[in-house]
């Protein structure tokens, strides 16, 4: 496997080898962007690099294998950021012979927007196309050009309008298995690194892997996973139902945002649960589905086509996070209403949690009115129109928060937290507090497991214990809905690692893994001068109580600060 | 377990079933009366004997939850009781409660 560096400024391209072979994902943006930046650097300046990074068992049909890793320094957060994504891109680019891409320097002002299109080969690998009228397309738009002009042979990954803008909200979209642009690297603001580099969008050539091990034992690994998988039932509940399945359970935690955080539970929560929307997608039926893979050979297929009344899509998919962000944290139940939101969020190219966490601060400065779907439809629009509000609405919940006067502002590091009230689900509230990340749900979620989620004791090593994993999956390419499947039997993943690579992998290689990536994180923010200080709950958390139980933020400073201690 | 259903004395329960659970049980929520004194795991075998099809889940939340670490011991039900999670199923019944039954989900 390579490394594929390309240099903006200069406009070239090389491939280096792969020093680790087991490294990539979340493991491979730390490692370059500790050792290879400056902590310090502007984040939308020359000096930030784009790191895409896919998984050592991507490209050969395993089931869950194919996540991109996006890794850069963070206009929001101002620390490291490593946000992935499913869809198509990280298997081809495996397939491609690459295990990343690092994209560094910036385009000059006079050539941008640019495609790039990776074709692979030792000579000229990348090519430098001018795109001057790829500016502003919204990301749907975008898809269809790029098919227009360079055919069917490429998966890809692009930025829309709010990347261009450089809007700390902004996502960087990945074609899905079907080229349509509806899978997101969405939290930290990395579509405007890449808008600040002058590229429009990423196109990795579709190409069969040539690298898949042929030998019995890996065979035999892979097909004990497979087994595995199919056989746990976690996997019926995601593939009928999807994240959504998870909006009730955490209205019975009394954890739901409603109306920024200041309450728990939303009395229009069963509009927005797994149930409906399962019952309102069947009864639509067209191009509507409730069970959608994101990637290639996933078998567990947790996501969804909405459909509009008529039965045509209205949006894709429409996940967990943003009903709660962009609906109950809204006081918006209606899902119709959730998915023009989510849909325009997707054209733009924004992040829906950051997003929904803004109008919550903007309805509470008075802005708009809660439940109000259109005008919060409009204020999105107004985003992607790059109005004065609209800019400012763009840069997430924090600096909007702030300008407004609102003081109950739901982010860490700058980063919105995402549609689990740390009140009510503690342990989550930790991951916030402490990932290198900022306020990130997918960096540690621990409202699985079975404890009591009101009470602080044991949510820090609750905490640590899921971090470490699932920074150990990110780095590994892999869903973390594997979990519910693997992560009791670690070596169902290292046999696969061992058998690939002829290496001996123990199952605590995995932990092991998960730390050292959280190690470097930790370091990498510490040099951009984020403190202790930063690894906090806004205090409202503190102040205010959730629900008739009186819920708040307990857990003290000391066990936060304590955390990686050993 | 002797039936105390029909209102003949005893605590009314309100349950509520989620997703592939509602699926298995052909309901999404019902009323049950459980004798005085009855445990949360009584109201569990209660419903595995209505519903014979929750015993696809490998044990009607019977179990009671040990350590995240030995998934032997994982109850195959998230239980909540009146907004709390249930973590022992030998937690005694009152009047007017509502448990609410999740399988075991990820994914958010």
């Amino acid at each position: 496997m390579k490394l594929l560096r390309i240099d903006l400024t200069r406009q070239q391209a090389m491939t280096e080898d792969l020093a680790d072979a087991l490294s990539g994902g979340r493991l491979l943006t730390a490692e370059i962007l500790t050792r290879e930046i400056d902590p310090g650097c502007d984040p939308l300046e020359a000096g930030n690099p784009l790191v895409f990074a896919a998984g050592a068992l991507a490209g050969w049909g395993i089931s869950d294998a194919g996540r991109l890793s996006v890794g850069a320094k963070s206009p929001l957060t101002g620390g490291i950021k490593e946000s992935n994504t499913g869809g198509d891109v990280g298997d081809q680019l495996a397939n491609l012979g690459y295990r990343g891409a690092i994209v560094t320097g910036a385009l000059p002002a006079d050539v941008s927007p640019m495609v790039l299109v990776i074709d692979g080969g030792d000579a000229d690998p990348v090519r430098f196309v001018p795109a001057p009228d790829y500016r502003g397309l919204w990301l749907e738009a975008t898809a269809e050009r790029l098919k227009a002009d360079f055919g069917d042979g490429y998966t890809y990954l692009a930025i829309g309008p709010a990347g261009e803008m450089l809007m700390p909200s902004a996502a960087i979209c990945a074609g899905d298995v079907h080229g349509g642009p509806y899978r997101f690297a969405a939290r930290g603001g990395l579509g405007a690194v890449m808008g600040s580099k002058g590229l429009k969008a990423l196109l990795i050539r579709k190409t069969k892997s040539t690298t898949r091990p042929r030998t019995a034992e890996f065979r035999a690994a892979v097909t004990t996973y497979h087994k595995v998988l199919a056989s746990n039932p976690r996997i019926e509940v995601l593939r009928k139902y999807g994240t959504a399945s998870t909006v009730m359970l955490v209205q019975s935690l009394g954890g739901l945002p409603t109306h920024n955080f200041s309450q728990g539970t939303f009395a229009e929560a069963e509009r927005l649960s797994g149930e409906a929307l399962h019952e309102l997608i069947t009864a639509r039926g067209g191009e509507g589905t409730p069970t959608e893979s994101c990637m290639a050979t996933c078998v567990i297929q947790c996501s969804n086509i909405y459909p509009d009344v008529a039965g045509r899509r209205l949006v894709a998919p429409m996940e967990y996070e943003t009903l709660g962000m962009c609906g109950s944290n809204l006081g918006i139940g209606d899902p119709d209403a959730v998915a023009r939101i989510n849909r325009l969020c997707n054209e733009l190219g924004l992040d829906t949690i950051e997003v929904g966490a803004t109008l919550g601060v903007a309805a509470e400065a008075g802005v708009w009115a809660f439940g109000d779907a259109a005008r919060a439809l409009a204020l999105v629009e107004e985003i992607g129109q790059g109005t004065v509000l609209g800019r400012l609405l763009g840069q997430g919940c924090y600096i909007a928060g702030r300008t407004l006067g609102v003081r109950r502002i739901p982010a860490v590091k700058r980063q919105a937290i995402s549609a689990y009230d740390p009140r009510a689900v503690k342990g989550t509230g930790v991951t916030y507090a402490t990932s290198p990340m900022g306020g990130d749900h997918t960096a540690g979620l621990t409202v699985f497991a079975p404890v009591d989620h009101h009470d602080r004791k044991g949510q820090v090593a609750l905490s640590r214990g899921t971090q470490t994993t699932r920074a150990a999956y990110d780095a590994l390419g892999l869903c973390v809905f594997l979990l519910g499947s693997t992560a009791a039997r670690p070596e169902l993943i290292t046999d696969m690692l061992a058998a690939a690579y002829d290496v001996p992998v123990a199952p605590s290689y995995l932990a092991e893994m998960g730390r050292r990536v959280i190690d470097l994180e930790r370091d990498f923010n510490r040099r951009a001068g984020l403190t202790e200080a930063t690894d906090r709950l806004p205090g409202f958390f503190t102040t205010e109580t959730l629900g008739p139980d009186g819920g708040q933020w307990d857990v003290p400073d000391e066990e936060l600060d304590g955390i990686w201690a050993g | 377990m002797p039936d105390a259903d029909e209102g003949r004395g005893g605590l009314r329960i309100n349950v509520r079933f989620y997703n592939i659970v509602a699926d298995q049980a052909g309901r999404r929520e019902e009323e049950r009366w459980v004798p005085e004194g009855s445990a949360i795991a009584d109201l569990m075998r209660d419903l595995a004997a209505r519903y014979p099809a929750l015993g696809s889940f490998g044990g009607l939340g019977t179990r009671r939850y040990a350590s995240a670490d030995d998934p032997s011991s994982i109850n195959p039900f998230r239980l909540f009781r009146n907004g709390r999670i249930v973590l022992d199923t030998g937690e005694l019944l009152a009047d007017g409660d509502e448990i609410r039954i999740f399988p075991i989900i990820s994914g958010g």
